[in-house]
């Protein structure tokens, strides 16, 4: 249990979906961590950057049925995946066997040296009232059966020898309600091939096989009407939850979740459920099968789960359900989406997808931080009225109507135009990819390298402490979980604390994602543009129509997760006459693959290239959501030169520096994008962002990537310190001196590139290869060479006829 | 039949003796000397208050950086682990920016202190101050005032 924080932000919430259109609803789940009541308003988010050297804060009440105060109630989230299956009678044994394979990753403490405490395995366990019966591994990490009689009548008989962290393991535990015969056992399970990073030489073996016979007292587990949890136990078998709809396909109703406990960090994999004591040769004969294949008919009838998770992962690993190959067909849904496909425990090492042998791949990991879905209680709803301006909004939330940094929060959200009817000629795509896949970082509080990667110690707000105190609400993908695995999962159905107007983000010196993009916002505002909002998961579902229906895209500061088919239409939009302006760096860079049934959730693995918040660990390369190999984009051959003309090179999360004209930007092609600048004008010295156009994040041009033939350099950026350093990707032998050992001061490829090119129809791309770029645009009152720029482009965009 | 006990290994690998013994070697040789008199002490406590968190660059200027010598001390101090680690806590948006105590372990507390900063430049030479207190006397030496 985490312990308590005072000073903390005491309100927050999610909706149920990020955009919306006039006429439709959206759901607000908010939580009041005191129960304290709250005012809620609907504002129109405009400036969310509070800096006293910008124009400051800047919303936009709108008046709504929404404003009222509303009663505070405490949701809590119950993190932690793992698998369910129903309660049935069957399940309510005398005599029994539990068998399974195991790989451990917290057996005692996790990464930080905490201790985990009990985890279950497979468990019909009823905490509070301690009947039914389970395998668990105790607080010493040793493998246990616990029985339970009743309130204070538990007897708990373990192997005396600890798991060891990162191996595999066969497990199991058989109880014979005859003589009180009781049976528990771990056997290590290490090939040259399955261990992923854990040991393969393990010598003694004795350190940690154990296994003891004995006697029960008390005899046969009372009964219970719990589920079988797999990776947990039941602390409260009705949360007043359920799961249904989106990802749970397979669903014909919703079913009622509980609230669980005992998390097990790590893998397992075919666990089965006897209803008799098995001989150990049966044990080994059912730990050999998927399912109950070649299993005598003798034994069939006896086993009442043999839940397989091989057996539905094919095209790709997304489904929820867990098959029972068991004559029973209790089969389970997965709750907190834990990661399937994953190499189990015979891994060869001869396949590295599990799309070409899920026979290798049959273990699920399970991780005790992970949502998929806070399901929270709805608080209040809106329906967006018609006529209502297409933009960035929030449902702002202040505990006793109080502004203060501890007492209110908004819920982001973003109202589109009416549908086929665009009112404007521009329309800006927001990176809400991007926003979950960032979502909810601890780096802050729980990362050395935080400050070497800023140069400065990371300035905590409210919110850091409350997202601390919840140990994340599910994280997200710049952050590993307790195991040290990365998260590789991310779902907007739950706060998603980063995200919000006034925040200061620890990876830059200012704001980073959706606050940072209000900059463009309100900078396309003060110039009068019209301007149409969608989001990424909007484009996902809509294609290249959507975008065709406007002159002119923007995207925001940092679009870094795109999915295949984003990549796909952006690109058709280029062809077919398209103008886009790239406003960012690091864009198009890792492989996104939404949920196929549920677009509110995203995964994205972080493979063993590319600048990265963590590496993926031996076979699991591949997105469970798409069976694709996942990463980089650039490792699929889909460099984001090719739909951009510029690279990820650098990158520097401390203060930023500006842009020099380059030659080509005197050419008659060029030059009315430069108008108003002079030749030696340094570029944007000066922005909201560390000082400068140019930081953060850097792109160069690169001919050996994509970039276009025909692109055009307007200017180059130079001057950046000594903490910008190259990116991994770009880096084969790291030598000192070279380009990949180089820093801001003494490496040529650390510097933005702005570039410009036409492609087909009269379309063109203009790319600024900063993040810090748009956080220059309101300098001196919006009169400056970056914002000059930007309007040149943009009014050139938007003029008929072919470009110079 | 029961299993016999299991006595963990305490083996100089398992405690990580490389990594402390070339981290100390590292420390002495390359960044001690530097910090020996007072006087060099007082020349990289002034550098950083200059400039605690870098700054833009600016045209006809190189970037603010720090010297050889403040590098390798700060990023030798950034590295401690985070159990104990100092940070600062915006009390009050641009106006009040606190001290605080990191837990070291995910969903612990973060202690906020009575040290409190009008800058957050100023927060963060603070606790500059105190992490270079701790480093040197690991090895002897006080800091002065």
């Amino acid at each position: 249990m985490s312990s308590s924080q005072d000073f903390m932000l005491r309100i927050t919430g999610y909706s149920d979906r990020f955009s919306v259109r006039p006429g439709e609803t959206i759901n607000f789940h908010v939580h009041s961590e005191n129960e304290e009541s709250y005012q809620a308003d609907i504002v129109r988010l405009i400036h969310g950057d509070t800096n006293p050297d910008g124009p400051g804060f800047k919303e936009e009440l709108i008046h709504t049925s929404v404003s009222e105060m509303y009663p505070g109630k405490n949701q809590p989230i119950h993190a932690g995946s793992y698998i369910l299956v129903p309660h049935c009678n069957l399940f309510n044994v005398s005599s029994f066997t539990i068998s399974a394979y195991i790989y451990p990753t917290t057996p005692i403490v996790d990464v930080e040296g905490v201790n985990v405490g009990s985890q279950a395995i497979l468990s019909k366990w009823d905490i509070k009232k301690e009947t039914g019966y389970g395998i668990f591994i105790n607080d010493e990490g040793q493998l246990c059966l616990r029985i339970g009689h009743g309130s204070g009548k538990v007897e708990e008989f373990s192997t005396g020898k600890p798991l060891f962290r990162k191996m595999w393991y066969k497990v199991g535990a058989s109880f014979d309600a005859n003589s009180g015969n009781i049976k528990v056992f771990q056997r290590p399970f290490v090939t040259n091939t399955n261990g992923g990073h854990g040991m393969s030489m393990l010598n003694p073996i004795e350190d940690t096989m154990g296994m003891i016979e004995t006697s029960s007292y008390l005899g046969t587990p009372s009964q219970n009407d719990c589920p079988i949890l797999i990776a947990a136990s039941t602390y409260e078998k009705r949360s007043g939850r359920t799961i249904f709809g989106g990802h749970y396909k397979d669903l014909t109703e919703p079913l009622e979740i509980p609230i669980h406990a005992e998390k097990f960090n790590g893998k397992i994999e075919r666990p089965k459920l006897s209803n008799r004591s098995l001989s150990d040769s049966e044990i080994e004969l059912l730990l050999s099968c998927e399912g109950i294949e070649n299993v005598p008919n003798e034994l069939r009838s006896s086993i009442l789960g043999a839940w397989d998770f091989t057996s539905n992962i094919v095209e790709n690993a997304a489904s929820q359900t867990i098959i029972d190959k068991s004559l029973s067909l209790s089969h389970g849904q997965c709750v907190n989406m834990p990661i399937r496909g994953v190499p189990g425990h015979n891994w060869s090492s001869k396949y590295m997808s599990f799309v070409h042998a899920p026979h290798e791949y049959g273990a699920i990991h399970f991780h005790d931080e992970s949502v998929d879905d806070a399901r929270w209680e709805s608080s209040f709803s809106l329906k967006i009225p018609n006529g209502l301006k297409s933009g960035v909004y929030g449902a702002r939330l202040r505990v006793n109507r109080i502004a203060s940094p501890e007492t209110e929060d908004y819920i982001p959200f973003f109202v589109r135009p009416p549908k086929d009817k665009p009112t404007a000629r521009i329309a800006l795509i927001m990176s809400t990819f991007a926003y979950m896949a960032y979502a909810n970082d601890n780096l802050s509080v729980n990362s050395v390298i935080a400050q070497l990667l800023t140069g400065r110690v990371p300035l905590l707000q409210p919110e850091d402490l409350l997202l601390n105190k919840e140990r994340g609400y599910g994280l997200g993908t710049y952050t590993t979980y307790r195991d040290g695995w990365g998260v590789n999962i991310s779902s907007r159905l739950r706060p998603i604390l980063n995200m919000r107007p006034k925040y200061i983000h620890i990876l830059s010196p200012s704001l980073w994602q959706l606050n940072a993009d209000l900059h463009l916002v309100d900078w396309l505002e003060e110039m009068d543009y019209d301007v149409d909002f969608h989001t990424e998961e909007d484009l996902q579902v809509e294609g290249v129509e959507l975008l065709k229906q406007y002159d002119v895209v923007l995207t925001g500061h940092h679009p870094e997760y795109i999915s295949e088919e984003m990549m796909d239409y952006y690109h058709d939009y280029q062809m077919q006459g398209g103008r886009w302006l790239y406003l960012a760096a690091n864009g198009f860079y890792w492989i996104t693959v939404p949920h196929p049934d549920n677009p509110n959730i995203i995964e994205v693995r972080k493979g063993d290239n590319g600048t990265r918040a963590w590496t993926i660990n031996p076979g699991e390369y591949c997105n469970a959501f798409d069976g694709k190999h996942g990463g980089l984009w650039r490792v699929r051959g889909r460099a984001m030169c090719k739909l951009l003309g510029v690279s990820f090179s650098s990158f520097g999360l401390t203060y930023s520096s500006y842009y020099r004209r380059a030659p080509d930007s005197e050419l008659p092609e060029c030059s009315w994008i430069m108008e108003g600048i002079g030749l030696d004008e340094p570029i944007g010295d000066f922005g909201l962002i560390g000082d400068g156009a140019a930081g953060l994040e850097l792109d160069r041009y690169d001919l050996e990537l994509g970039t276009p033939h025909r692109a055009y350099l307007l200017a180059h950026s130079e001057g950046h310190n000594d903490m910008f350093v190259s990116v991994s990707e770009e880096s084969t032998f790291h030598a000192r001196g070279y380009f990949s050992a180089g820093t801001g001061e003494t490496n040529p490829k650390t510097r933005a590139d702005i570039v410009y090119y036409k492609t087909p129809k009269d379309g063109a791309v203009f790319s600024v290869g900063s993040m810090a770029w748009c956080g220059s645009l309101s300098h001196n009152h919006y009169e400056n060479n970056v914002s000059k720029m930007m309007k040149n482009v943009i009014d050139g965009f938007l003029s008929s006829g072919p470009l110079p | 039949m029961v299993s016999k006990g299991y006595e963990p290994p305490k083996t100089a690998l398992q405690k990580d003796y490389s990594f402390t013994a070339v981290d100390d070697y590292d420390s002495r040789m390359y960044i001690l000397p530097d910090l020996l008199d007072q006087e060099s002490r007082e020349a990289i406590i002034a550098e950083h208050k200059a400039n605690p968190m870098y700054k833009g660059t600016r045209p006809g200027s190189p970037a603010p950086m720090y010297s050889k010598t403040l590098t390798k001390l700060i990023d030798k101090l950034r590295v401690v682990p985070q159990k104990g680690k100092h940070t600062i806590v915006e009390t009050i948006p641009w106006e009040e920016y606190t001290i605080g105590i990191l837990p070291g372990h995910r969903g612990g507390t973060v202690k906020l202190t009575e040290e409190k900063y009008n800058s957050r430049g100023e927060a963060e030479h603070s606790i500059f101050l105190k992490r270079l207190k701790a480093y040197l006397s690991q090895y002897g030496i006080e800091l002065d005032k």
